[in-house]
């Protein structure tokens, strides 16, 4: 579905370029839960930012489906953007102003979804992670995995194939982030693609695929 | 998705609720002031508009040099109306005014004093299209002592009565019949006429004299006439009446050619209705005229306060950008394009632009009453047009167009990769384009500052100059003819007081709205067929102690004095006739000469009036200090009328006035005591400026202070924003001071930028407004000092105490976050 050839990020100075990313290769199939490993500043977040259409700064081919990221215009870019790909961050990066309600809802504005069907979308993501009650809470009044718990909601709500997580449970200690592994397993095993960043080793454990960086390079690529 | 934006614009909004306040408060404030000013502005272009024919009336106006002296009036001879009917064509219908000051009316027994009194000629009502609630059109003011009143005028005689065909008393002597009521003169007219009296029974009105100009004369013309080639044709009537009597007094050897040469002109101009109000400043106006220059002025200021306050806005949208950078991230990265976010964060700047309006709204009519009395209008909200509503509705939109385009294409374009590691620092230090918007607020303010500065140091000068006269501690008297043969009588009985010091008779006052006359002189035993030996100058009416109670200056020769029975036919000069007259030698006890007669019955060039000049006194101010000090001769009247002028003691003023009052109604019984102190009618010939520099002043300092509000925000934001760097710079031993100075830094950096900016252009600016006073004050460095030092000392004060707030916290709070 994914594929990366020769795929390269740098960073120009005055004398020199400086690498993030240096002959990135990968082919990744529908329903693979892959999870990126490497000490920080290794290029996991990215990695992931460029899959996930977030920068388009880079050298090398990147197509989705077959088809080349560079070679599209502007829309379906964006079209292919909205409709494929869900975040979650290790900071969760629930708007402020916003419910728990209306940061579900969100994404689902920008796709033009209908009222109704908003709703039962909404009431089926709250029911399935046990949130129906604090759906008026503003993010500031739930603890850090609940937090994440609507991130995770937001970023399914659209129902993308791609799941893209940056450190999901960075910011969680070790029972909530097993809980939301839990939940990144179940929509794996539902279809959804994931592709996590993280240097957690356990995390690993729930995934299909490993792949180990190093210096900007995939140092391995095992199949769990 | 409108409701979700709505949403997050108000809380939002709420969030950070103290700035937010501040923000719409400070647009809230600007529009209002805007709104005043555009009222203002449009009632000013609107004056006369509401004449049917307002297009196709002009005034003849005079431009006359004669004898050293020149003149621009709005007055003209008395035969011109009825010349300009009878012999231009294009003329349709013309009327002159005659203004004789205030008249005493009564019904039964009890006076009023009316001023806005004038005799009008008799087709009034043909070029003035003015709506009769009661009484005919149709020669309404075709006989002698007949008028036609206004409305108030009607209410105030005759309330609940029919007006028409009754009579009215005027000074206690002559009955004059009401024809007509007229609908009241709206405020926006360039006069303000209660009653008009019938010129047909004035003889001054029927004089067939062209030399005397006493009468303002409008005239309706055909449509399509060209102004430039009526102008012509008048001048060219005016010529062929004028020659033959100016033959008859200069001799009969009298050329224009020569008249012209030798520097004189007796012209005629028209001025069309519509641009009385905003481009006439001639002796003589009906009502004190507005200044385009002022309307230019109010424009700019309009102008400039609206983008101070969207100036606000841009600055601190940018500035909270650090707190919306995550959610453009967010929504970024769950697929929003930048379109959707422009239109977001439009969206939030319209709904802030729309709450701002309607605020404005309550602002002005809070404002309004103020502003009415500072400027002198009867301005009101027009609540029930529909163009207001759509006026604002336009503003809203614009004011959101303006304030809002910048902040949502900075903030739409953030990187969604950056901002969401939380590297938001774009949004941080102060952009390049948030510095130039600083500037350029500090930039307007200093250049406001530094007007009003100027404005008010002009109006002070002109009040404490050396005027040549003492105008403190006099009072006038007005109507002496209410005394009858007591006036002499008033004034040795007033004082007789120890309140008083001296006291004077004479209608002639060296301040405006007082008696003037002018007349030519020269000196005895010169050629007046030479014209450059004629001099025109003031004649003036005086008694024994005029010079000594005005604290005139006796710089040659003597003041008049009882002990010189030949006083009676001496005169005092000033030194500006003293340098017209041009004398051989010692010019004390040399003779001038004058035609007898007067403008009425016509000048008897056979007849000479000699006088012997005993003194010359040192100028004196009579006119604006706009202009330069005319000629002034001054003579004995033997029985002086107009008004009689006390110098008192510095004590309680009210006690001299008890006395005057007590004095006036013993002597005077049922006639109206009007009075006004000299220093006050002084100042009234400035009143326009004055009000100006107060109305200016006032938005000046509105300005100033939305400029504030936005400077206290955004140097909260500043100092909230460098919190981290603050804390580790304590951290490691920076002191509270040192951290004070590094905020405040940029910021007065950038007011010595503005400066540098504002200080040409507000320098050429008042240069130019100043070139109007032929005695003005000098430009000096002091007031740009003056003025920056007040921007800055306003600027340092509302950033040091947002400083000082952010240096003083404990610097583990802020190093502890994340």
């Amino acid at each position: 579905m994914i594929k990366l050839t020769n795929l390269d990020k740098f960073i120009e100075s005055r004398f020199q370029r400086t690498f993030i990313l240096k002959g990135i290769g990968l082919d990744i199939e529908q329903g693979e839960f892959i999870t990126l490993m490497g000490p920080s500043g290794v290029g996991k977040s990215t990695l992931l930012n460029i899959i996930g259409l977030l920068d388009e700064d880079y050298e090398g081919q990147y197509s989705f489906d077959g088809k080349s990221i560079a070679s599209m215009k502007d829309r379906e870019r964006n079209a292919l953007h909205k409709s494929e790909f869900g975040y979650i961050f290790q900071a969760y990066h629930l708007i402020d102003e916003l419910t728990v309600y209306e940061n579900i809802e969100t994404p689902l504005l920008y796709r033009n979804v209908s009222s109704s069907e908003r709703k039962s979308i909404i009431a089926d993501l709250l029911d399935r992670f046990n949130m129906v009650a604090k759906k008026d809470l503003f993010p500031e009044q739930l603890s850090g995995g609940q937090q994440q718990l609507v991130g995770i909601a937001r970023a399914i709500a659209g129902k993308p194939r791609v799941l893209l997580a940056d450190e999901p449970t960075g910011n969680l200690h070790s029972t909530q982030a097993k809980e939301i592994m839990e939940v990144f397993k179940e929509l794996n095993q539902e279809g959804t693609t994931i592709i996590q960043a993280t240097h957690a080793r356990e995390n690993a454990d729930y995934g299909t695929r490993l792949i180990e960086m190093l210096d900007g390079k995939i140092d391995q690529d095992i199949t769990i | 998705m409108l409701k979700n934006i709505l949403k997050i614009a108000l809380r939002s909004f709420w969030k950070t609720k103290s700035i937010s306040i501040i923000n719409v408060l400070g647009l809230s404030l600007g529009i209002a002031l805007c709104l005043i000013i555009t009222l203002f502005v449009r009632n000013e272009l609107s004056y006369d508009k509401h004449f049917t024919n307002s297009d196709r009336i002009y005034r003849v106006a005079s431009d006359i040099v004669f004898g050293g002296n020149a003149y621009k009036m709005t007055f003209a001879p008395a035969p011109m109306a009825e010349a300009l009917m009878e012999e231009i064509p294009e003329v349709e219908a013309a009327v002159h005014f005659r203004n004789q000051g205030s008249f005493l009316i009564k019904r039964y027994d009890d006076n009023i004093k009316e001023t806005n009194i004038i005799f009008a000629g008799k087709k009034f009502l043909e070029v003035f299209d003015i709506p009769l609630v009661q009484g005919s059109k149709r020669g309404a003011l075709d006989e002698p002592n007949t008028m036609l009143i206004s409305q108030t005028m009607a209410d105030k005689f005759f309330k609940g009565e029919n007006a028409v065909g009754q009579s009215l008393i005027l000074d206690n002597a002559s009955d004059y019949k009401i024809t007509g009521v007229y609908e009241d003169i709206p405020d926006n007219t360039h006069f303000n006429f209660q009653v008009l009296l019938s010129a047909e029974g004035l003889d001054e009105a029927k004089s067939p004299l062209w030399l005397g100009n006493n009468f303002q004369t409008y005239m309706l013309v055909n449509p399509g006439t060209d102004q430039k080639e009526l102008e012509q044709k008048i001048t060219a009537m005016t010529q062929k009446h004028l020659i033959p009597v100016l033959k008859q007094v200069l001799g009969e050897d009298f050329t224009l050619e020569q008249f012209i040469a030798s520097g004189n002109k007796v012209e005629y101009f028209l001025q069309p209705l519509l641009d009385i109000h905003l481009h006439s400043d001639l002796m003589g106006e009906f009502k004190a005229n507005f200044s385009s220059t002022y309307i230019y002025m109010f424009v700019a200021i309009a102008v400039f306060i609206l983008l101070i306050a969207c100036i606000n806005f841009m600055n601190l949208a940018t500035a909270k950008s650090s707190n919306r950078a995550k959610e453009v991230g967010v929504r970024k990265s769950m697929g929003s394009g930048r379109g959707e976010l422009i239109f977001q964060f439009m969206a939030e700047t319209f709904l802030m632009s729309f709450i701002s309006f309607v605020l404005a709204i309550f602002i002005a009519s809070l404002l309004l009453p103020f502003f009415n009395d500072l400027a002198g209008r009867n301005l009101i909200l027009p609540i029930g047009e529909i163009g207001f509503y759509v006026g604002l509705m336009l503003g809203a939109v614009s004011v959101g167009l303006i304030a809002g385009i910048y902040p949502s294409l900075f903030l739409s374009g953030f990187k969604p990769a950056k901002v969401l590691k939380g590297d938001v620092s774009n949004g941080m230090k102060s952009s390049a384009v948030r510095s130039s918007l600083v500037v350029f607020q500090f930039s307007i303010s200093i250049i406001l500052i530094f007007c009003t500065i100027v404005l008010f140091s002009q109006m002070n000068f002109i009040q404490n100059k050396n005027l040549g006269f003492n105008k403190d501690q006099v009072i006038m008297v007005h109507d002496l003819y209410a005394l009858g043969s007591q006036k002499q009588t008033f004034k040795q009985e007033v004082l007789g007081s120890s309140l008083i010091e001296k006291g004077t008779l004479s209608g002639f006052l060296p301040v405006s709205g007082t008696n003037r006359s002018d007349n030519p002189w020269w000196v005895m035993g010169r050629d007046i067929q030479d014209q450059e030996n004629m001099v025109s100058i003031q004649n003036w009416k005086v008694d024994f102690d005029y010079v000594n109670t005005l604290g005139m200056k006796v710089v040659q020769g003597r003041d008049f004095s009882l002990d010189f029975p030949s006083d009676s036919s001496a005169v005092i000069i000033n030194e500006s006739a003293l340098r017209n007259f041009n004398f051989e030698g010692d010019p004390i006890g040399q003779k001038i000469s004058t035609f007898s007669g007067d403008n009425v019955s016509g000048l008897n060039t056979e007849n000479l009036d000699a006088k012997t000049v005993i003194g010359v006194v040192e100028n004196f101010h009579f006119e604006s200090l706009k202009e330069n000090i005319g000629a002034v001769l001054m003579y004995i009247d033997p029985n002086p009328t107009g008004i009689a002028s006390f110098r008192f003691k510095a004590q309680d003023v009210q006690e001299v006035l008890q006395l005057l009052e007590n004095k006036w109604k013993e002597l005077a019984p049922g006639q109206p005591f009007t009075y006004e102190f000299l220093d006050e009618r002084f100042t009234y010939m400035y009143a326009s400026e004055t009000r100006i520099g107060k109305v200016f002043a006032a938005f000046t300092g509105f300005a100033i202070f939305i400029a504030c509000m936005g400077l206290f925000a955004l140097t909260a934001f500043t100092a909230e924003q460098r919190r981290k760097e603050i804390g580790i710079r304590k951290a490691l031993g920076a002191s509270v001071s040192s951290l004070v100075l590094l905020l405040s830094k940029e910021f007065t950096k950038l007011v010595l930028i503005a400066f540098v900016i504002a200080a040409p252009l507000a320098w050429w600016a008042m240069s130019k407004w100043l070139e109007d006073y032929q005695y003005r004050i000098q430009l000096g460095w002091g007031t740009f000092l003056f003025a920056i030092s007040v921007v800055m000392l306003i600027a340092w004060s509302v950033m040091g105490v947002q400083s000082l707030r952010a240096a003083s916290t404990n610097p583990v709070d802020s190093l502890k976050g994340e």
